[in-house]
């Protein structure tokens, strides 16, 4: 069987919440601009210029309006409803021209060039393509591997025309000597640190490294970085998203929360959510984790934090069940006097609908699934929370601070991009 | 490989979209079967006018200087970024940090963004092939928006209109 020399590539959008800001807000281009998270609380994003003025990522918003420096710079609350549509538009142009893509992130994905002539340039093509069909810089970076192409993909961010190839071995050699063994995919910071201690600070220096010895230190998954930093390609492209194993709704408060029954209200609306979400994807729960926290921003004020976790037995996604598990949390682990910041509930031991085993101490009643149903139903019709399970006494003006959000330009009529004419 | 970069055709499915099917059921115990039934091709969707929906945006129109192209205040168009701009054509384009539709054309080696009046000819601006014309309207004698501009450093297209979506009742 000939061997066949594998090509791939990384494609990554450049500052890519801030720059789907700035196709349609022109006016930010050239000024600092920062992307908040939900309920601005930190930054997520930052464009060219406010990295420059040393934002750094998850720096609270707060502590930002506080410098001086930082005056001028421009702020939006995160508009995902916007990168979601513009990251589908990027990922449909990539996956129309090449063999093989797998979307790793919201702006990342890797192609498999493998058997195309001059990928370098088809890359460059691809990425003007996108430049002129969607408004955003992408970087493509390519290897002889996924963890390679990902390491090439930091190069070229700098480089000309944004595509950076480290497919001949003495570029990569040499890439590899000026990479720290940090950055490359998969050696998160623990492992960082203790290969240092045995002298090794470079990529380089990772590849070189006794297979028989990553093999006894770092296990299956380190022994396949190294090969693939040596050029075998160990790791595929992958299509299956993986089973969910958690769901979590949960939220920062715009305020802060004291009393119980504003806890309860809130903690109501996220099982609720976090239920309908089981359902649509054909899930069932077998625990609940509820958690409540006060403000770690705040040291002078009085701080608590717990979670308590409810099995539910049989597991199951009936919003009432989920929503009675969750108060039933809430009141063991309350605590008045705190204020509270944040609150959310976690959905475990996640499996298929169909694959619950039957309960022998009771028996599901078939009307509650009706009823489920006719409730997602109203709600995908008529918006969400237009029928909800029991009471949710107050009004919702708590549910997300969102005071920058740009509009949403692709996805809501009302929210068009206007032109002057 | 490279022609299917500059032009490639993109199919995506659209699982929101609504789609309405031609229902044929032909219950005819007695009788003659429908002889139109063979002959069921579908039915229009107006999302078959979007040729590239990757590079295909929706903006609203504010403002009359382009009434002459046929293009009114509130109105909707459909922008295609795939189109390379060329003279002549009607354009999206950033001016100086606004968003702005004009004409696009290029004279004597400049391109012009040009404002398309109802009742006048290219919108009352100087259009003709020649380089003096564009400079005798001062853009002071104009109401903003309503003069030909020519392209600089800070204008660039944003992209090509394709469409106009007007509601007439």
């Amino acid at each position: 069987m000939p061997i066949v020399s594998r090509i791939f590539g990384l494609a990554d959008a450049n500052n890519f919440y801030a720059s789907c800001e700035r196709v349609f807000q022109p006016e930010l281009r050239g000024k600092p601009t920062v992307v908040l998270s939900n309920n601005d609380g930190c930054v997520i994003a930052r464009s060219p210029e406010a990295k420059a003025l040393g934002i750094g990522m998850g720096d609270p918003f707060f502590k930002l309006r506080d410098r001086p420096e930082c005056r001028g710079v421009q702020v939006r609350s995160a508009n995902f409803t916007l990168y979601g549509d513009m990251s589908r538009r990027v990922m449909d142009i990539i996956a129309a021209n090449v063999p093989d893509i797998e979307i790793y992130s919201i702006d990342e994905c890797f192609i498999d060039y493998t058997g195309t002539h001059q990928a370098v340039d088809h890359a460059r093509m691809l990425r003007a393509t996108i430049l002129q069909w969607t408004g955003l810089h992408v970087s493509i970076g390519l290897g002889a591997t996924k963890t390679l192409s990902k390491v090439a993909n930091r190069q070229a961010k700098t480089a000309s025309e944004g595509v950076f190839d480290m497919l001949a071995p003495d570029t990569r050699e040499s890439v590899l000597r000026e990479t720290d063994v940090s950055d490359i995919w998969g050696i998160g910071r623990q492992w960082s640190n203790r290969l240092k201690l045995h002298g090794i600070t470079t990529a380089y220096d990772l590849a070189l490294v006794d297979r028989q010895w990553v093999r006894k230190v770092m296990g299956v998954t380190g022994l396949r970085t190294v090969d693939e930093l040596n050029g075998f390609a160990a790791v595929e492209l992958e299509h299956v998203v993986p089973d969910k194993q958690t769901l979590c709704v949960s939220r920062s408060f715009g305020t802060t929360v004291r009393d119980r029954a504003g806890l309860a209200s809130r903690l109501h609306h996220f099982a609720a959510r976090a239920a309908e979400k089981l359902r649509q994807g054909g899930l069932v729960a077998g625990a609940i984790n509820v958690f409540i926290r006060g403000n770690p921003f705040r040291p002078d004020l009085p701080q608590y934090t717990n979670s308590i976790t409810v099995g539910l037995a049989p597991p199951t996604s009936d919003t009432g069940d989920i929503v009675r598990a969750t108060l039933r949390g809430l009141d063991r682990i309350y605590r008045p006097g705190i204020p509270y910041k944040k609150a959310g509930v976690l959905l475990l031991d996640l499996c298929n609908a169909r694959q619950v085993p039957a309960d022998l101490f009771s028996t599901p009643d078939p009307r509650r699934a009706s009823l489920m149903r006719a409730m997602d139903a109203l709600n995908a019709k008529h918006g969400a929370g237009t029928l909800c399970y029991g009471e949710i006494p107050q009004p919702r003006t708590w549910y997300m601070r969102q005071q920058h959000r740009s509009r949403r330009y692709t996805t809501h009529w009302n929210e068009l991009l206007g032109v002057k004419s | 490989m490279f022609t299917s970069v500059s032009h490639p055709r993109i199919f995506t499915p659209r699982p929101g979209r609504r789609l309405a099917l031609p229902l044929v059921t032909s219950r005819v115990p007695a009788g003659f079967p429908s002889p139109a039934e063979d002959f069921s091709d579908g039915t229009l969707d107006l999302n078959d006018l979007i040729e590239h929906p990757a590079a295909t945006f929706i903006v609203r129109v504010s403002g009359s200087s382009m009434t002459g192209a046929g293009i009114f205040d509130g109105d909707l168009l459909i922008v295609d970024r795939s189109i390379t701009p060329r003279s002549g054509q009607i354009v999206v384009a950033v001016l100086a940090g606004d968003m702005t539709v004009k004409r696009l054309r290029r004279r004597d080696g400049r391109w012009w963004l040009i404002p398309e009046v109802q009742g006048t000819t290219d919108g009352g601006s100087p259009h003709q092939d020649d380089g003096n014309a564009v400079g005798r309207r001062g853009h002071d004698m104009l109401p903003d928006g309503f003069a030909a501009v020519e392209m600089g450093e800070d204008s660039e297209i944003w992209g090509v209109v394709k469409n106009v979506v007007r509601c007439l009742s």
